[in-house]
């Protein structure tokens, strides 16, 4: 906890009443012995009195000392501290050199805990500001990707500002609430995924975490075992994520400009066939299916050119070209930031502006931050954190809905214009895309118009965000801190969706349609701590933490729709311009939060560590006598490299085993009222009535994980090699989820909230940070490389049967998302069947001409059911993960190279079996392999109109997830010192050029195997890892430039 | 300022920063601002009678009774062309994972709760509202559960006549609300119970309804979007007569007749666009603001653009003028060709989001009756020639006299299929007479009995309940 700098000012107020006799001047500059360049802030002190200056930006000071003489002590952070005899030089110039020991990262363990990380207990990671800085993300998380092991990040596609999918050490619930709790400057923000409701908050969305702009961040802590979580007791259980942002330092005055321009592409798109490989496939099935059953598909031809246009060339579009487009993305930041001994100060005002890789999705984003804190007295100290941000996300429907661009662009077809010939869309009498001369009733669904949907049609929302709080801290004695906070997370957010009487929905049925829902959710949260520090003799250290919190999470919505337009001109809730009678709606929700906890840690002789956290917390969603749990954990810790008997091994600079168990809770996933049966709206035409809505379950009870630690952090060769170890055992006991229930009991949703049964997580993170080269000239090779792998199985269930999401399942003694399927057995190259293993491992096939099974002989056999179903040995959840950051310096040229991994899952590729239909809509380039001729091997099956049996649910869709990310290529150039002289007393200015998601390294078939398509199910982490229609990964080039004067 | 002011500071500074104020602890006591707990929503008469209403609420699933199972029942017939909306449906080809098959399940079964449920609590709060009420909500229940069975049991089991005495299997029978315990017991692993004993839980459903609802309502509102006596009457003649029961179908028909609470409006037209008359025995009420925002409306689904216009009906306008004259006025004002795409849509359901959802109404009646007097008399029966008149003379010329009664027969059961067409009854209609359907577009004929033509059961059930069976065809 203790700073070099505290240390070395002693407790003023003892001296305050000292009168000075005699003074006079010395000057003098503190400079860095290393790089010999002036050192702001360094604390000049006289010894034992309170008479003492800072150092400027350029170093140099100016004190008044007694004409007596008497000793000068120089500190600062990171270096050590310095004393200089008086004696009656006028000019004290003097270097420090960095002190190793302090220079090694002080990490925040939540309520005012800060701990050396040599120091720590407990398992956490930390992420720094330089790689946050400038990032072509929308929101932080996005840029934690591969940054620290165990932490699993996966982006869900190019769409901008999309919810990120954060799963620290494995999935640790059954519900959808395995995001680790993210708790800014102290304070807990609002728990809401997505900000948007419209389309079950399953259509556009927003991500309230891009919020945050991240380059104001200093830091991310990351915790993960129970040591160093469980002070946050009941949310702790899928890990805590501490963002600090950044504070003023005392002397260092400084102005930075951050900005990044650059722009980005969809990394792959499907491929889909051209118009006229469309036109020969469709053809194709119609074909076989009039020759085997001609009575009920009389014509051979479905799809035919059209020449809309007249220009004797049959009409083309490539959709693919149309909906997706290269996004330009900019951001701009300025921030000033410095301070005295009696105040600091950091602000910073941020823009940005980013177009996705989707035609007509767009963020922009201000914000502006203020953070303060003030010392008047040494025992007091006071400050506010606080940030407002504004951002307009244009949003755009992409999967999952008939108007969604990855749905309606992927299946039309190629062979019909974007415009009629007079400029309008291409648009059929129902508000869909014209079908040309193509047959219409071999469509699976109508298609909307691709460019039309995203063009005419609207789905923004504007959201507004305080993120705020104020401390005060008191140190009525010696090493005792008493702090009180308060913080509030207010979040605004106006959806605001246009419906266009042109495209076929609801604005074509109500001539317009303009839906607005304001949301805002209100999180206040008072937190009171003491923090008492000690050191008693000479070794033992103890440190103390104890406080109390309350917390309440209010939300309210208000709902108002307006159709029925006088003129089309008009798309805004606008009075007398709408004859609508369309109502409007609301609801209100909120939970509170009440706790105790306590943490104690001891050292002794910075050998030996334990520490003792015990959190009791109460959650109003529970029953009222299941409200309240406790949470207790303990740690130990032994700095091996501190013993006598280690100097022989001189290669070791530190090494230190740890251990940790502890007990924490997770209350996420469960509405608000889950304990509750309700009886609420029931509404039967225009006449109020009363239904119930909800079956409560009073017995609900807390989710619970004990987690086990162990590991070491080591460092050899004098600190070249830094290694941290961990193994841990998560045993996860009284999973929460809203629990599927039979559909014939009729439950209101399909389920109930419920302790469902235990699972247990275990894996291995290993941490290497590495100097490789380091050569006499300058050059470096540095690397981070993080590697985890990790084994999930259910262990019990309290439902007597499996629980399912789509095609995975989490069943007992199986991964969760284990999939369960009818396994597909190829394609007969006899006759092109699509071949399926029954029960037994034997083929059956299926003659889509004459729609019979048979068994590989020919004999007629029943068609493959339920009985057939397998699990699968793999997952929809990787394995093993991480990533390998490598930076190559060299006299101020910096090349950066982040390469992320992650394997052992399986992938349902449903955007794959959805383009491989026999129906009359696009396919993938892959249909051109289909089966033809006799003997022909291959695996796609003879194609026939409307055979939805060979594509049925089975393992053809199924991939391997494995992949190698070449994730950024960053080269930076340092100005060196004489150039930013020249350009006027700057003291740093990088530039660099940046490749954001350069390449991928993967035998996956779809755009990305980074993806999950399940979001917003109530039983989300089951059906984990599927993709269907998402929308492919970004590439982003960017040029940057950083200034600090 | 002197060393003893700041230790007062700093303790009055410590305390103050340490006595948090225990009204903060209230942030525990949060109760749903939107929403009773169950005693509160049962413990006044105003509050039982908003509960009793809320059933319909239930039984407005957007996947059921909302609309969805009366196209389900017309979807795979002879009036409509297979849409695209409808999929596999549409074109017989689903399989048992369908989604389709699976929501519709879920729909009916939560409709079911709903009755259930307050069944459940107004029996374990029973004096709070007056007696007579009382059984009029039993009645409203029961009428509800037997609909919202006999639309399951006929959508996802071969109908009544499939076996003689219906032996084969029909659907779970659910009759009580299970709680957040009881949802996973084993005991709720329900088996399908065979169609004869789901009908027997429908007709006595009915009989119960029609012993306790009244016979009618003061408002306009509730005499045809509540369950009247009349409603249940209507509804356990149908039953009879998919049952073969020609007898008390003319019976319960009759009753509903000689009643003399229903007339028939001078234009076919008017029960569709004033849903209140007298006409309509019951219907499943709608507003603009129960379904506005999704795609489940009746109206959405048959309604030319601007509705989403899902649902053709070529094969209906297509039925020769010598069957259903070109000045039928049932052609004339409930069909129209759309003058954008030249194809032909119903003008029944006309209000997009607010159309009420059809039930009964008073023409299947005299439908019903009339049929059921020809198959048990089997004769040119004179009461049966003048109710097929009575519906057929407001829309086209009447019949004026039979050759035989077979012919009377086939030309009551054209006339069901002229006045009934898109409410729900063609594709039971050709069962009943062990009648397949036709080839349409995509859509190949299928035989009476054809496993195709009933929905799977939805996979999950199958795969999650060892009791339940599959229909033969998707096993």
């Amino acid at each position: 906890m203790k700073k070099t700098l505290l240390l070395a000012v002693p407790i003023a107020t003892l001296s305050v009443v000292q009168v000075f006799a005699q003074t006079r001047t010395i000057s003098g500059r503190v400079t860095d012995r290393i790089t010999g360049e002036g050192l702001p802030g360094v604390t000049v002190l006289v010894k034992g009195t309170s008479n003492g200056v800072s150092t400027n930006s350029d170093g140099t000071y100016t004190l008044t000392v007694p004409e007596a003489g008497g000793v000068i002590t120089f500190s600062s952070v990171g270096f050590v501290a310095q004393e200089r005899a008086i004696g009656t030089d006028a000019q004290i110039n003097i270097g420090l050199s960095s002190d190793t020991k302090a220079l090694s990262e002080v990490v925040v363990t939540g309520y005012g805990g800060t701990q050396d990380i040599k120091e720590i207990t407990g398992s956490q990671s930390r992420v720094t500001e330089e790689k946050l800085l400038n990032q072509p993300v929308q929101s932080f998380d996005q840029a934690l990707t591969g940054r620290a092991a165990g932490v699993q990040i996966t982006s869900p596609g190019g769409t901008l500002a999309d919810g990120v999918a954060i799963r620290i050490r494995g999935v640790n619930s059954l519900s959808n609430s395995s995001q680790p709790l993210f708790v800014v400057d102290g304070v807990p923000l609002n728990t809401l995924n997505n900000a948007n409701v419209f389309n079950g908050g399953n259509g556009t969305r927003y991500n309230p975490l891009a919020d945050i702009n991240p380059n104001d961040i200093q830091s991310i802590d990351i915790l993960k075992d129970a040591a160093a979580a469980a002070i946050y007791g009941s949310r702790a259980a899928n890990g805590v994520i501490l963002i600090t942002t950044k504070r003023g330092k005392s002397g260092q005055n400084r102005l930075s400009f951050n900005s990044y321009v650059g722009f980005q592409e969809a990394a792959r798109v499907p491929k889909v066939l051209n118009g006229d490989d469309f036109t020969l496939i469709q053809n194709e099935k119609a074909f076989n299916a009039n020759a085997a059953r001609p009575a009920q598909y009389p014509t051979a031809i479905i799809a035919k050119d059209i020449d809309l246009n007249g220009d004797g060339v049959p009409d083309r579009t490539n959709w693919m070209d149309e909906i997706f487009r290269k996004g330009i993305q900019q951001d701009y930041q300025v921030a000033l930031s410095g301070g005295t001994e009696l105040a600091s100060y950091y602000a910073s005002g941020d823009w940005t502006d980013q177009k996705g890789i989707l035609a007509n999705n767009q963020l922009k984003r201000g914000s502006i931050r203020l953070n303060l804190d003030i010392t008047p007295k040494k025992w007091l100290k006071g400050g506010i954190s606080s940030s407002y941000s504004k951002a307009l996300n244009r949003g755009v429907l992409t999967d999952g809905y008939l108007a969604g661009v990855t749905v309606a662009g992927y299946n039309a077809p190629p062979n019909v214009p974007i415009y009629n010939p007079d400029g309008t869309y291409y648009l059929n009498s129902a508000g869909n895309l014209g079908n040309g001369n193509n047959l219409t009733q071999y469509v699976l669904n109508n298609y909307n118009h691709p460019t039309a949907i995203t063009e005419l049609q609207r789905n923004n929302n504007t959201t507004q965000r305080i993120i705020a709080n104020g401390y005060l801290t008191v140190e009525p004695v010696a090493g005792l801190k008493l702090t009180s906070k308060f913080g509030i997370d207010y979040f605004d957010n106006l959806e605001d969706q246009y419906s266009s009487p042109l495209i076929s929905g609801l604005g074509r049925s109500y001539n317009g349609l303009v839906q607005n829902n304001r949301l805002n959710q209100n999180l206040w949260n008072w937190q009171n701590y003491a923090n008492y520090d000690k050191t008693f003799g000479d070794n033992h250290t103890v440190n103390l933490t104890a406080g109390v919190e309350y917390q309440e999470e209010r939300q309210q919505q208000v709902y108002t729709p307006a159709e029925n337009f006088v003129d089309p001109k008009y798309k805004n809730i606008l009075d007398g311009l709408y004859a609508g009678t369309f109502t409007g709606g609301g609801s209100l929700t909120a939970r509170g939060f009440q706790s105790y906890y306590g943490r104690a840690n001891y050292s002794f002789a910075n050998k030996y560590y334990a520490s003792f956290t015990i959190r009791n917390d109460a959650d109003s969603r529970f029953g009222k006598s299941n409200q309240r749990g406790t949470f207790p954990a303990g740690s130990i810790a032994w700095r091996i490299s501190e013993e006598g008997f280690m100097s022989n091994y001189s290669f070791i600079s530190d090494l230190k085993v740890r251990a940790s168990y502890g007990i924490v809770g997770n209350s996420g996933g469960i509405g608000n009222y889950a304990s509750v049966t309700t009886i609420g709206g029931g509404q039967y035409a225009d006449v109020n009535g009363l239904s119930i809505t909800q079956v409560g379950n009073p017995s609900l009870q807390w989710e619970t994980s004990k987690k086990l630690d162990v590991g070491f952090d080591m460092s050899v060769l004098k600190d070249r090699i830094g290694v941290t170890f961990d193994f841990y055992n998560t045993n996860i006991d009284g999973l929460l989820l809203s629990a599927p229930v039979l559909l014939t009991t009729g439950l209101p949703g399909g389920a109930v909230s419920r302790n469902v049964g235990k699972m247990y997580n275990r894996g291995v993170e290993l941490s290497l940070n590495t100097v490789n080269v380091r050569l006499e000239n300058g050059f470096t090779w540095a690397s981070q490389l993080n590697f985890s792998v990790l084994k999930n199985r259910v262990v019990e269930l309290a439902t007597p049967n499996d629980l399912i999401t789509g095609v995975q399942r989490a069943g007992v003694g199986k991964s969760v998302g284990v999939y369960y399927l009818p396994e597909w057995a190829g394609v007969n190259p006899d006759n092109g069947n699509a071949q399926f293993k029954d029960k037994d491992g034997n083929i059956k096939q299926y003659n889509a001409s004459t729609l019979t099974w048979t068994t590989l002989s020919g004999e007629p056999t029943s068609a493959i059911g339920a009985a057939d179903f397998k699990y699968t040995k793999k997952s929809g959840y990787p394995t093993m993960y991480g990533g390998f950051d490598n930076t190559f310096s060299w006299k101020g040229i910096e090349l950066g190279v982040f390469l992320q991994y992650s394997g052992g899952n399986l992938i349902y590729n449903a955007t794959r079996q959805g383009l491989m239909t026999n129906s009359l809509n696009n396919n993938l380039e892959e249909i051109k392999d289909r089966w033809t001729t006799p003997g022909q091997k291959t695996d796609v099956p003879k194609l026939v109109l409307q055979d939805n049996v060979s594509t049925q649910n089975s393992t053809r869709w199924l991939e391997k997830g494995d992949f190698l990310r070449l994730r950024q290529v960053r080269l930076g150039y340092n100005l060196p010192k004489p150039a930013l002289a020249a350009i006027g007393g700057m003291n740093n200015v990088n530039v660099y050029v940046m490749v954001q998601n350069a390449y991928v390294f993967t035998d996956y078939k779809g755009t990305d195997p980074e993806v999950n398509s399940n979001r917003n199910t109530t039983t989300g982490n089951i059906g984990y890892g599927t993709d269907n229609r998402s929308v492919p990964q970004p590439r982003s080039y960017v040029f940057g430039v950083n200034i600090g004067i | 300022m002197t060393h003893k002011s700041n230790l007062f500071w700093k303790a009055a500074l410590g305390v103050a920063l340490f006595t948090t104020a225990s009204s903060c602890d209230k942030v525990l006591d949060q109760e749903p601002p939107a929403a009773f707990t169950t005693t509160e929503g049962y413990s006044t008469p105003a509050r039982i009678a908003s509960s009793a209403l809320g059933m319909y609420n239930g039984l407005q699933d957007a996947e059921f009774l909302g609309g969805r199972a009366l196209i389900y029942a017309d979807i795979r017939a002879d009036d409509v062309d297979p849409a695209a909306y409808f999929g596999t449906l549409a074109n017989n080809t689903q399989l048992a994972g369908d989604g389709t098959a699976q929501l519709a399940w879920q729909g009916g079964y939560r409709t079911i709760y709903s009755v259930n449920f307050f069944l459940q609590q107004l029996q374990a709060n029973t004096g709070i509202a007056p007696a007579n009420l009382e059984a009029q909500y039993i009645g409203e229940g029961k009428y509800i559960r037997a609909l919202t069975m006999f639309y399951l049991v006929n959508l996802y089991a071969q109908p009544y006549n499939y076996t003689a005495g219906a032996t084969h299997l029909g659907i779970p029978i659910q009759l009580v609300a299970p709680d957040a315990a009881s949802a996973f017991d084993p005991a709720q692993n329900l088996p399908r119970a065979t169609v004869a004993e789901v009908y027997a839980q429908i007709e006595s459903d009915l009989n119960d309804a029609i012993a306790n609802l009244p016979e009618t309502y003061t408002t306009a509102f509730d005499k045809v979007g509540r369950a009247t006596k009349d409603a249940a009457r209507a509804l356990l003649s149908r039953v009879a007569l998919y049952k073969g029961d020609y007898v008390r179908s003319a019976k319960l028909a009759g009753d509903v007749i000689t009643g003399g609470r229903h007339t028939l409006n001078p234009s076919p037209l008017t029960p569709f666009r004033t849903f209140t008359t007298s006409e309509s025995i019951f219907s499943v009420a709608m507003g603009t603001s129960d379904n506005p925002n999704t795609n489940n409306a009746i109206g959405q689904h048959y309604g030319p653009s601007p509705a989403r216009a899902d649902i053709t009906i070529t094969p209906y306008v297509s039925i020769p003028t010598t069957q259903f004259a070109a000045d039928d006025k049932r052609r004339t004002l409930l069909t129209t060709q759309s003058t954008a795409n030249n194809r032909y849509y119903t003008l029944k359901y006309a209000a997009i989001s607010a159309d009420w959802v059809p039930i009964s109404r008073y023409p299947e009646v005299l439908l019903n009756r009339a049929e059921s007097l020809v198959r048990t008399t089997n004769t040119v029966n004179e009461e049966a020639l003048a109710l097929l008149n009575q519906v057929r003379s407001r829309s086209t010329a009447p019949y004026v006299t039979f050759a035989s009664s077979t012919e009377l027969l086939n030309a009551i059961l054209l006339e069901r299929r002229l006045e009934l067409a898109f409410e729900g009854h063609r594709m039971f209609d050709l069962f009943r007479t062990k009648q397949g359907t036709t080839a349409r577009g995509s859509a190949a004929a299928q035989p009476y009995g054809s496993p195709k033509l009933i929905m799977p059961i939805p996979l999950r059930e199958i795969q999650q309940n060892p009791n339940l069976v599959q229909n033969e065809g998707y096993q």
